[in-house]
């Protein structure tokens, strides 16, 4: 026995030996379960309403119908609540825990369901946009300006001109001009929704002031970007934008964001939390020069599961249900946004979870194996 | 189902196994938290979403503890690289090391390598005073 050391009494030396295959017994069951949830895992998604504001709350946003935060957890009768997750994968179902406070009553009745999309695509339509944003445009020497309130700003660069309006907009001046009106000190940057490249990093244009990092390769297709759109800019064009949050499934995407919808063969442009049509074609044909439009279908988008909320537990005091996936697979976008709609008595929820979980199949595990071997290909650049 | 006595614990025999199988599952606990820190240098982020890799060396350095405890109470002392093929797990472990220093640093500057590995083998050094010199 390589690992003891001294004789055992005939009694103990077979206790030993029994110990020893119990022992592997349970090594190899445990490495077994660990491998299934390892190649077949479960996602969670949680949030804590006691700590709405702590960043292990990776279920996003949990708000009502008109857009305020439901941060509290308090559910009125007949109200609902929307929040949203972010996940790449095929995943056969969905399993979704709420647990109420404990002062709370017990939920009547409690209606979930579930789609799948792109969040932006599920923002109220505003009203269309008719053409290029109306801005006064100088150009003096190389130097672009937009004159506005009665000051001038300058573009930090040619090519930041360029992403948000065509060179022969911008009416030549001379040098004088400058004296007519103010120089404003903020430069003006690049059209937001833009994708720029800067040393190792992809970043999102996200406002006049900020850009964010998207958090990874994998994140940035599966958000429906395309690396052909990405523009390589230079430390002097980013030097004026703050750096914000890493950019990760399930955010919503940014302002400037080209949209095409498939059913309508419509383009939709996001700004101020709508989706904007674009009736213009000269616009619209100017902006998908710089980003392909990110595709998808409105009646697929508003297709979902939906499933009644039961107690889940007989230990503890949760409601939830399952939720099959099967028929949401083929839609476009990642983002999965859960709609809870309360019976006739008001709630307050302490917690929710909402967890994806992946079919164990062969298929499942050689998808994964694949995608193991790609990021492990794309890490070292081959 | 018999109940196991406190006297048990007295029991040179029943130590002696405790302390066998103690140790046969902590060489394979290592093994698997080398191979689980491996694939989390060639995939970041893999192993860790889906476990925690300082909680499995937190429950491996308590056993560790635990057999320690044990050997005391058997009289036990280890004296390491006694046996010539312990020397043979030099290389193996040198390569490891090599290599996941190789995958972790491949994209620093070069400064920013020379450090690290240089501070990287005073600390191996110092672990080797400290567990394995003799006196």
């Amino acid at each position: 026995m390589p690992f003891l050391s001294e004789t055992l009494s005939p009694v103990w030396s077979k206790r030993y030996r029994s110990l020893r295959v119990l022992l592997f017994i349970a090594m190899f069951s445990t490495v077994f379960f660990l491998a299934q949830k390892a190649l077949f895992p479960t996602i969670p998604f949680t949030f804590d309403f006691k700590n709405p504001g702590a960043s292990k709350n990776s279920f996003l946003d949990p708000r009502a119908p008109d857009g305020s935060s439901r941060g509290n957890g308090r559910l009125e009768a007949e109200g609902i609540l929307i929040g949203n997750a972010g996940i790449s994968g095929n995943f056969s179902h969905a399993s979704i825990s709420l647990v109420p406070e404990d002062k709370s009553s017990d939920p009547e009745t409690l209606e979930f369901s579930l789609r799948r999309g792109y969040r932006a695509a599920w923002l109220p339509e505003g009203a269309p946009l008719d053409g290029f944003p109306k801005d006064t445009l100088y150009r003096i020497g190389d130097r672009y300006y937009s004159l506005r309130d009665d000051t001038l700003y300058r573009f930090v660069s040619e090519d930041a001109f360029l992403t948000r309006y065509r060179k022969d907009q911008a009416l030549p001046q001379d040098e004088t001009f400058l004296s007519r009106y103010p120089l404003s000190e903020t430069l003006l940057g690049f059209r937001p929704g833009l994708l720029v490249s800067f040393a190792d990093g992809v970043f999102i244009i996200t406002s006049e002031t900020e850009m964010r990092p998207i958090g990874s390769a994998d994140i940035f297709l599966a958000l429906g970007y395309r690396f052909e759109d990405v523009y390589p800019a230079n430390a002097e064009e980013l030097g004026i934008y703050e750096r914000g949050r890493i950019f990760l499934l399930g955010a919503l995407h940014p302002a400037g964001t080209l949209f095409q919808e498939t059913d309508s063969d419509t383009f939709f442009l996001i700004q101020d939390g709508m989706r904007h049509a674009l009736k213009d074609p000269g616009y619209r044909d100017f902006l998908i020069a710089q980003q392909t439009p990110i595709r998808y279908s409105q009646s697929r988008l508003d297709e979902s599961v939906s499933c009644r909320g039961e107690s889940v537990s007989l230990l503890t005091r949760s409601f939830g249900c399952r939720l099959p996936l099967l028929s949401l697979q083929d839609n476009a976008g990642n983002d999965y946004e859960l709609h809870i709609a309360n019976g006739s008595a008001s709630i307050d929820i302490a917690s929710l979870e909402l967890d994806f979980h992946t079919d164990k199949s062969t298929g499942n595990m050689l998808f994964l194996l694949s995608q193991m071997k790609q990021r492990f290909l794309t890490r070292f650049g081959i | 189902m018999k109940k196991i006595s406190p006297a048990i614990f007295k029991d040179r025999n029943a130590l002696a196994v405790m302390h066998a199988l103690l140790l046969e599952f902590l060489v394979f606990g290592y093994l698997g938290f080398l191979g689980l820190f491996t694939l989390e240098t060639l995939l970041p982020t893999f192993v860790t979403v889906r476990f925690s890799l300082a909680g499995l060396l937190l429950f491996l350095l308590i056993l560790t503890f635990l057999a320690a405890i044990l050997a005391e109470k058997l009289e036990k002392s280890y004296v390491p690289l006694q046996k010539p093929w312990h020397r043979l797990l030099f290389v193996p472990a040198l390569l490891w090391i090599l290599g996941i220093l190789a995958l972790s640093l491949y994209k620093f500057p070069l400064w920013a390598i020379i450090v690290l590995v240089l501070a990287s083998l005073a600390l191996l050094f110092l672990f080797w005073q400290l567990f394995f010199a003799r006196d």
